[in-house]
Parts: structure tokens; sequence; C-alpha cells
């Protein structure tokens, strides 16, 4: 008799996990759903309102791709990657966890220029 | 047709998979950084309050939307007796956080809201709207009395976080009930605000009425009793003699 092996891999917990709550990503949900970006490129739109402490950012590439343009900014433009989170199942695909303000087309956390998107 | 041997044949990852690793790798790569950031708050960040199991730092910065604070739990349970320990064993971080959420979304808004949790190794830390306020344990302390809202507005919010909202918090000491307010805390200040429900750390999901099997919890052959919401809110009634008050007659 053949084994047959499950179709589902078993994978190790990640010593990491982040959750957001459904509270704040349903209104993200909506941000993104309901208004216009409040910057847009090539790598994708971001969505922020000064009402919610989380920023949610719709990109147009594969996720890898945009982890990989993030990991690859020069790292005085980099922002700290603890604060952008890949998120599933939303109308958006990351999650910039920390306040940030957008003066024309830049985007500044902490008093830095940053590069998201 | 071609015959011949079969060779074995391979198939490339699906798409969830291949995505799966990229997400695992890095979340590798952020760990450290996470690591040095819970440190970083400890250190440097104000301790606004502080448990057994668990402290809370400020994190607001000048361009933060609302105010936040985080919870970080200790890894070691600190001094703490047989009972305490058994109920504190029995819950967990994703179980508050979840239960806070669900509050939330249900349309609590009488509850800091839920950010985000993260869970570490052994360290979790849930990020949540801060309440800008005190403690009704810090106004019975400091001397000062609540003019607004009345005791029985406290009875009609626990009243309502049972029936509608179907949740017992079972620790609802003067020190998990603020009032959110600007005004100044001094001896002899009268204060006016909101009232507000924190620590849902030994809650439980109730239906209707909680029950006084929903204060019990039994672990083998023992017994433990959580405290009584109505008993902990009748503690604070103003009435003659009743100095653990902060309500205004």
């Amino acid at each position: 008799m053949t084994k047959r092996h499950s179709p589902h891999k078993k994978h190790m917990e990640h010593p990491l996990a982040i959750k957001f709550s459904n509270s704040i990503l349903d209104q993200l949900d909506e941000l993104v759903k309901d208004t216009q970006p409040v910057l847009e490129t090539e790598k994708g739109s971001l969505f922020y309102s000064d009402k919610l402490p989380l920023v949610a950012i719709k990109i147009k590439i594969p996720i890898s791709q945009y982890l990989d343009f993030i990991k690859s900014q020069d790292h005085d433009v980099r922002p700290r990657l603890a604060n952008v989170v890949p998120v599933s199942n939303r109308n958006f695909e990351i999650v910039i966890n920390t306040p940030l303000v957008v003066v024309g087309e830049q985007i500044e956390i902490e008093g830095r220029k940053v590069i998201l998107i | 047709m071609p015959t011949g041997e079969i060779k074995e044949v391979t198939f490339s990852k699906s798409l969830e998979e291949t995505q799966s690793e990229v997400l695992a790798e890095y979340l590798g790569l952020i760990q450290e950084e996470i690591a040095r950031e819970i440190k970083r708050i400890i250190a440097n960040n104000e301790l606004i309050g502080e448990g057994r199991t668990a402290r809370v730092f400020d994190i607001t910065v000048e361009h933060s939307p609302i105010p936040i604070c985080v919870k970080i739990w200790r890894s070691q349970l600190k001094d703490m007796g047989q009972v305490e320990l058994k109920k504190m064993q029995s819950s967990s971080p994703i179980g508050e956080f979840e239960l806070q959420d669900q509050l939330y979304l249900a349309g609590f808004r009488s509850a800091p809201e839920p950010i985000s949790l993260t869970r570490f190794e052994d360290i979790s830390v849930m990020a949540m709207e801060r309440v800008v306020g005190y403690s009704l344990r810090q106004i019975i302390d400091a001397g000062a009395q609540i003019v607004n809202p009345k005791w029985s507005d406290l009875e009609r919010l626990i009243v309502e976080m049972h029936r509608k909202y179907n949740i017992a918090h079972r620790d609802l000491g003067p020190q998990n009930i603020m009032l959110e307010t600007n005004e100044k805390l001094e001896p002899g200040a009268t204060l006016s605000g909101r009232l507000v429900i924190i620590d849902f750390g030994l809650s439980k999901s109730i239906i209707g009425e909680p029950s006084d099997e929903d204060y019990l919890l039994t672990i083998g052959d023992s017994v433990i009793r959580y405290q009584q919401d109505f008993a902990n809110i009748d503690n604070l009634k103003p009435r003659r003699g009743n100095d653990q008050t902060p309500f205004a007659s």
C-alpha cells in the first residue's frame, strides 16, 4: 500500500508573530475602499487617516518584490523593517505600524525622510 | 504517445508556499529589531501602569493620531500566590487581545481600542489606545471626587457590558476603571469625564447575566473564585461611611 502524505506542509511556528486588531484593519479596509491614496507610485498606493494609528499600503507588485524593494533602500531612507508588516485577506497588503507625515511627495517617520513606495 | 520509464515528477512550489517562505524570512529579519524596540520602550518610555503580570508604557509620539500605550507582559510572573497564579495561567495575551477586539467590533466604546499584539519568544506586547485620565484608585487616593458621570452610570455601563456585549470582567476593582478626562487630579478636585473599563485579562465571554459559574475556575479538585463584577461596583457606591468611593453622592 502506498503511503500518502498530507498535501499540507507542516511549518514550525515562527518565534515572532504580529497580529493587528480586526477593528483597526476593518477601518483601514474602508479607508482603502472609499478614499483616494495620499501618495501613489508605480510600487503602490499609501492610505492614511489622521484618526487611525496604522497606515495601509496597497501594492502593485508582488509582495516578495516589494519586501526586496524595502530591504534594498539606502540606510538613510530605509524605514525600520519592524514598521513594515505584511498582512493578508485585506484590501491592502502592507501595514505601517508607526505614525508618519506626508509632505508633498515625501514621507517622514520620526522626523526622518523614508521611502515606502 | 511516447512510452518508456516514467520520470519522477516534481511540482514547483505553490504561490502560497512561496509567499509563506518569503514572510517567514522577513519575520526572521525583523525579529531582532523588535526585540531591541521592546527593550528600548522598557528603558526609556513612561511607565503608566504596573501589575503583577504586565507593565504598561506610553508610546505616544508627536504625530500619533491617537494616544497609544503598550502592555508588555512579564516573562515571569511576579510575587503571586497560588490562586492568582492559577487565574493568570488560565488567561493569555492573545485571549485578552481577541476579546477586547471583539468587544470593540461589537460597538462597546467604553474600553480602549486594541491595535496590535506582537509575540516574540516568551514576550507579548499589546499596543492599544491610551486612555488619558486617571483610574478610580488614583482618584480615591488623591482625595478627589467625580461629579459627572455618577455611580449609577457606572452600574448601567456594567449591565450593558454583561447583557449587550456578553462579557464578565471578573477583575473590576477601582484600578481597572478609569475616568477619561483632561482635568487635573489634585486633593479636593471635582472631576468630569467618561468612564472607561480597562484590563480584560481575566474576562470571560458569557451569555446574558453572568452566572455564579462564570465566576468560578475549576482546576482538578480546586475551585478558584473570581471577583464578581457587581460586588466590586457596589463597593464603589457612595454611601455614609464609605471612604472608598470616588463618586460624589
